[in-house]
């Protein structure tokens, strides 16, 4: 059944490709067809599948029937041995801790305590950083008291980085438990989920690795807001189109899932790919091949995305939104030494290719773009008078062009109108404030992602051409504070995108000028770039007066999300401890490398 | 409270935390050298230049 629907998706998305292509090679034709079209129908025809493979990807979830799905908390508390591994390097010790603290109080609740222990796992290479980390350490220890147990372990190196430190791990401790719940610094996870996860693994020994997913929170800037509506509305619904596709070889996203450590161990040993990065050396986006050598050795990996209570936090800003990004492009690009690895699934590997997809779609829209604005220049005259005496005026196919940007707008926007629908007839946009407050959400969401895009195009077709080249120009310091980008530190991050996009409006106005308007909604953008990631950082109250990108999460906070706030506050207020700032002075007088030394 | 007090209440904590030893073997794949692409994409960059 799986593979049915999996065929049938792709040959639909496969025919909106070819349908595009038919449309655009009658337009591009009536001025007469050269080389430049054709190329032009083909990266057309690639990006309009990537488009419509997403399209497909929301049908999937729409007629998922188990998306909302209501589960019951385990009546009883696993027998199981459970870790909750929390890697973490070079983070804010404090607000990372403070997870933990809410996550252990959180499963003391359900009477689940004594069955998970909390494993730190420190690859922080700041000795500061270090040192407040065993400082808020002894605070997160006071804080759970007998609930969990806790361990912290630093590595002086961090071969592997995240993927070695958990491997590490598991050669080291991984004997004494049965699961592994894997989180990145910021995850928080209610106890609840935590024990049903368990309960889960234990009902199916073929399950290797389940994944949740996670929902983003406490955004603060419009950006993040946006970031945050998006994963909490129409990320579910994805996901479900995912679980619909996924079989056997569901995904693996690197945290906030849970894994069998036998099956992990057996499994998920990482090569060292040969030569040098950024195609050689460690696997940066370890978690697809895990989840790849998961389903290799015949375990099964799934996500379901009926488990709530898993959160994570996002960038609040498009630059550090673009830093992650090329991050991910590398690690996702480098998976293409990997996809032709001998016995992987064949649904791996395709997952292998949707990542790659994701990141080569941008350079592909923009070559489109840049073909655009060329054919018109290289255009050969039409003959009017094939045949002596009679003219003979080329018919100019304006209706397969509209046909194709109505199809291509209605590729990106579709599946989000029929999202809001599907939750005003389910009920689920109650949740967000209702069907009126979803819509207007929608808008707004479509519209700043529309004009946002022309910069993100660029920033990712920039990180593909650095990866594969093998260079990297580096980043400019941004004030991190509050994730609000400045003015001065917008530019310094952007001034090449809006020199592109002036270059791009005076190539428009020189060879295509009938163009430009429609170059201008790329362009402009482009050419406002500073401000527009400058102003898109702003915070302030205003968005949650108007409940613009309200979530549920946000309505209502849930248990573990307020215990998190209010043990940080606490921590942070003062009144109970000493500063940060007096804690980070320890390291003059004694070097933690030191301290563990005669541990 | 000084800092040498906060120091020894910290090796304590770090003593009481630290890792049990339970070792799980976790072997390196067979997916790598000979299997592995070299590099999937330089080919055609290539070639691309090349063009």
């Amino acid at each position: 059944m799986v593979t049915l629907r999996r065929v049938f998706s792709l040959l639909l998305a496969l025919i909106t490709a070819g349908i595009a292509s038919y449309l655009a090679f009658g337009y591009f034709l009536s001025d007469g067809l050269q080389w430049l079209d054709l190329a032009r129908v083909v990266l057309l025809a690639i990006s309009v599948a990537w488009l419509a493979w997403g399209g497909m990807l929301a049908l999937n979830g729409l007629f998922n029937s188990r998306r909302e799905i209501e589960w019951q908390e385990a009546p009883e508390p696993p027998t199981a041995r459970t870790a909750v591994l929390v890697p973490v390097y070079n983070e804010d010790p404090a607000k990372t801790f403070s997870h933990v603290a809410a996550m252990a109080q959180s499963l003391s609740r359900a009477g689940a305590g004594t069955q998970f222990d909390f494993v730190i796992l420190s690859d922080t290479t700041d000795s500061r950083i270090a040192v407040a980390e065993e400082f808020w350490l002894g605070r997160l220890k006071e804080e759970i008291g007998d609930t969990c147990r806790l361990f912290y372990r630093r590595r002086n190196t961090n071969p592997g980085k995240k993927a070695g430190n958990i491997a590490d791990f598991i050669r080291t401790s991984g004997a004494l438990y049965d699961y592994l719940i894997m989180l990145d610094a910021d995850s928080l996870m209610e106890g609840a989920t935590m024990i049903e996860m368990v309960r889960r693994m234990e009902v199916d020994p073929e399950l290797g690795l389940l994944q949740t997913l996670p929902k983003v929170t406490r955004a603060r800037s419009f950006f993040g807001r946006a970031i945050q509506f998006s994963a909490s509305y129409y990320s579910p619904v994805y996901a479900s189109g995912v679980a619909e596709l996924q079989g056997r070889e569901g995904p693996f996203w690197g945290h906030n899932a849970i894994t069998r450590t036998r099956a992990f161990a057996q499994s998920c040993g990482l090569p060292t790919l040969p030569g040098r990065p950024p195609f050689g050396g460690h696997i940066l986006s370890h978690d697809f091949v895990e989840a790849a050598l998961l389903a290799r050795n015949g375990w099964k990996v799934r996500i379901d995305p009926d488990l709530r209570g898993s959160y994570e936090e996002g960038p609040d800003n498009i630059i550090d939104y673009a830093k992650r990004d090329r991050r991910w492009c590398q690690g996702n690009l480098q998976h293409g030494r990997i996809i032709a690895a001998p016995g992987l699934k064949l649904w791996s590997r395709f997952t292998f290719a949707q990542g790659i997809m994701a990141y080569i779609a941008a350079p592909l829209w923009a070559l489109f773009l840049v073909a655009s604005i060329a054919a018109p220049a290289i255009k050969v005259h039409p003959d009017y008078f094939p045949v002596p005496g009679l003219p003979v005026f080329p018919r100019v196919e304006h209706a397969n062009a509209l046909a194709l940007l109505t199809g291509v707008f209605g590729l990106l926007i579709g599946p989000k109108i029929l999202i809001v629908i599907d939750g005003a007839l389910s009920g689920r946009n109650r949740r967000f404030g209702g069907t009126i407050r979803c819509l207007l959400d929608m808008f707004v969401e479509i519209a700043c992602t529309s004009i946002l895009a022309p910069i993100m195009m660029l920033f990712q077709s920039r990180a593909v051409c650095q990866v594969m080249t093998g260079a990297d120009a580096g980043w400019p310091a941004a004030n991190r504070e509050a994730g609000r980008v400045t003015l001065s530190e917008a530019w310094a991050a952007s001034w090449w995108i809006v020199v592109v996009g002036l270059v791009t409006v005076g190539a428009a106005y020189r060879f295509a000028p009938d163009y430009l308007f429609w170059v201008m909604l790329v362009a402009g953008p482009q050419i406002a770039a500073p401000l527009l990631i400058s102003a898109s950082s702003l915070t302030g109250s205003k968005f949650g007066q108007l409940k613009l990108f309200a979530t549920p999460e946000e309505l209502t906070p849930t248990p573990v999300m307020q215990a998190q706030q209010a043990i940080l506050t606490r921590w942070r207020s003062g009144a109970e401890m000493q500063p940060v700032h007096t804690v980070l002075e320890v390291p003059k007088l004694r070097e933690p490398s030191k301290i563990r030394a005669k541990r | 409270m000084d800092v040498r007090d906060k120091d020894f209440h910290r090796q304590d904590v770090l003593r009481e935390c630290s890792l049990p030893s339970a070792p799980m073997a976790m072997p390196e794949q067979a997916l790598t050298r000979q299997h592995l692409l070299r590099n999937a994409f330089r080919p055609l960059l290539q070639w691309l230049i090349a063009r």
